[in-house]
């Protein structure tokens, strides 16, 4: 009896991979080996034609199956016939046995992460310097005037160092230069307050925006599923992870460790792919901070306005870890909202704009832009 | 002279180095009157001292009925009245499954957003056209295949329209569920818009077939089913 691969491998990806992998647990077991798992290959074929069926003969190791799957039922397949099956056996075979093994072994180009020096460290060894070099000259002079004394020689009377050749023009300068320092940073301090530019902060978890977003296209939405409903684009909950990481256990950057902190905030075992019920909150740290007086609504602006994530988030899918890219600043906000014409003929929202709609219609207006629709009022977002 | 250079030098280092002073990464930065800044009432995801878990958030109490639905009189947003079960319980709700039809009437409306909505959240693993072979499947590593919606067993008397709700709301298999991103209406209008794409399935299919069918006809040479994969076969023991 021979057996067709190929056919093998068309009938397992129409039938069998959505619930099975090669090397890994899926919804049922991995199948490399699965022969051999078997004692009696009748058995087998009788399983995979109707498992509920076969079930009921009570053979010890379907059972222990059924039981450690979750009893979730493998669909009968009464279209095989034994030569399907066959098929799909001698497919199962030609897979290699060591992708198992390659598939665990570290991934290339992952090496330790180089440690990073702490600034605050090189200031500490740069006044630690400065205090032995002044110990050093103070030793240098006490020796050098208990020489002078030996030697009965005259000291010359120090003179103070402002009345030194030269020192006066300097120190002036010195002195100019610390003044417009200091202003342009009391003028910069101030302007950042309030301010969080570039905020980027670390995680708890060390979610890729670059890889989720940008190497998977996976879209915005998806996640955030309040940009488009409501005032919070919404941080996702553990459950919306799991949709891909049921199955992903393994990333390509971290391998395992960030995904397991998943698993242990949602309370699943990989192992057997349950979930325990022991569940812990995620604290993630947020990074995007309106001030309380001040409304923002995302919906308002996907929705209604048609702007693009990106506008405001800078380049989301090219963050390996997410900033802040733009200052949120109240200038920055005014500045969009005088500078955006609103899509106002093919939008119902502005239906009731009648004097505007005139004066576009006459030619009176070019464009109508936010401002020109309440978006410079104050209470428009204070109140 | 080397004097003044000298003190030149260490000014101008000193005040590089306290130009280079800025907060660190983590360092969120300061805010004017913190009062007027960070909201007394909970703002969202803030942990909370007073409930028992450290939440701010809570689950809705029992019966809680969603904002935009109502628990009675339109059948739309009627709660779902299938629960989750085993497989094999699941087998036996089957025909009640099947006479529970698709609330929510066909609009062009409703089938555009079903479409935005499919593409969002089901193409990445279904793909665009439903065939099973979204981008996590094709272009990345994701290893377990996605459900082809266009195979024989899902086509319009297959699978009723119920069963594609319940699997959106309760998930199947590796899926997740997927209750918490699309409101009841917005899940009946993508089970309109998968259906939707399998009659362009079928029709298409049907065309491409029917052309099949007459070249067949037109050049008669039988094809040789038995060559076609004869470089993959291998013995059995």
């Amino acid at each position: 009896m021979y057996a067709d691969v190929a056919a093998g491998q068309a009938l397992y990806e129409a039938n069998c991979a959505r619930c099975h992998q090669p090397y890994r647990r899926g919804t049922g077991p991995a199948l490399y080996g699965v022969t051999e798992r078997w004692a009696d290959t009748a058995n087998l074929y009788a399983w995979i034609k109707n498992s509920t069926a076969y079930l009921k003969t009570g053979d010890l190791y379907a059972v222990a199956l059924y039981e450690e799957y979750q009893k979730s039922v493998m669909p009968a397949f009464p279209q095989f016939e034994d030569k399907d099956i066959a098929n799909i056996l001698a497919y199962m075979r030609s897979w290699p046995a060591e992708a198992a093994t390659t598939a665990a072994a570290p991934g290339a180009g992952g090496g330790p992460a180089k440690p990073a020096i702490d600034p605050s460290v090189l200031v500490i060894i740069l006044i630690s310097l400065v205090f032995i070099a002044w110990l050093l000259g103070q030793v240098s002079s006490f020796l050098r005037k208990r020489v002078s004394e030996k030697y009965n020689e005259t000291v010359p009377e120090p003179v103070p160092v402002l009345q030194r050749p030269g020192m006066k023009p300097l120190f002036g300068m010195a002195a100019f230069v610390l003044v417009c320092f200091l202003g342009y940073s009391t003028y910069d301090g101030a302007t950042a307050i309030n301010r969080q530019e570039n905020y980027m902060p670390d995680q708890p978890i060390a979610f890729s925006h670059e890889i989720h977003a940008g190497a998977n296209k996976i879209d915005c939405r998806y996640c955030h599923t309040g940009a488009e409903k409501g005032k919070s684009a919404v941080i996702p909950s553990m459950n919306v992870c799991m949709n891909c990481h049921y199955d992903v256990k393994e990333g390509k950057q971290y391998g395992t460790t960030e995904i397991a902190k998943i698993y242990k905030a949602v309370g699943f075992n990989p192992e057997n792919n349950t979930y325990t019920g022991e569940q812990e909150p995620v604290e993630w740290v947020r990074i995007h901070n309106l001030a309380d007086h001040v409304y923002f609504n995302h919906a308002q602006h996907t929705m209604v306005g048609g702007i693009e994530c990106q506008t405001c988030h800078g380049p989301v899918q090219e963050m390996e870890v997410m900033y802040q890219y733009q200052s949120l600043s109240m200038g920055w906000c005014i500045n969009c909202h005088r500078q955006t014409e609103v899509n106002f003929a093919a939008n119902d929202f502005y239906g009731d704009y009648d004097q505007l709609h005139q004066d576009l219609a006459s030619g009176k207006l070019d464009a109508v832009h936010v401002s020109d629709i309440g978006g410079a009022e104050c209470q428009k977002c204070h109140y | 002279m080397t004097r003044t250079l000298l003190a030149a030098v260490t000014i101008s280092l000193g005040l590089t180095l306290l130009a280079s002073c800025q907060a660190g990464k983590n360092d969120p930065g300061r805010v004017y009157a913190p009062d007027m800044y960070f909201s007394q009432a909970y703002d969202a995801y803030v942990p909370s001292t007073f409930t028992n878990d450290g939440l701010s958030a809570r689950t809705p109490a029992a019966n809680t009925v969603p904002y935009g639905t109502t628990a009675y009189g339109s059948p739309t947003l009627e709660p779902w009245p299938f629960p989750l079960l085993s497989d094999a319980d699941t087998a036996q709700m089957m025909p009640s499954m099947r006479n529970y039809l698709n609330p929510v009437p066909v609009s062009e409306a409703g089938l555009a957003s079903g479409q935005k909505n499919y593409n969002i959240y089901c193409s990445i693993c279904h793909g665009g056209n439903g065939l099973g072979k979204g981008y996590l499947v094709t272009g990345t590593t994701y290893s377990q295949a996605p459900a082809n919606l266009m195979d024989p067993r899902f086509l319009s008397k297959g699978t009723s329209d119920a069963w594609f709700y319940h699997v959106l709301q309760y998930g199947k298999n590796s899926m997740g569920s997927y209750a918490y991103a699309l409101s009841r209406e917005q899940r009946w209008e993508i089970v309109h818009y998968i259906r939707s794409l399998q009659a362009d399935y079928v029709a298409e299919k049907a065309v491409t077939d029917a052309a099949a069918a007459a070249a067949a006809a037109a050049n008669p040479t039988p094809a040789d089913s038995t060559t076609a994969s004869a470089e993959a076969v291998v013995a059995v023991p």
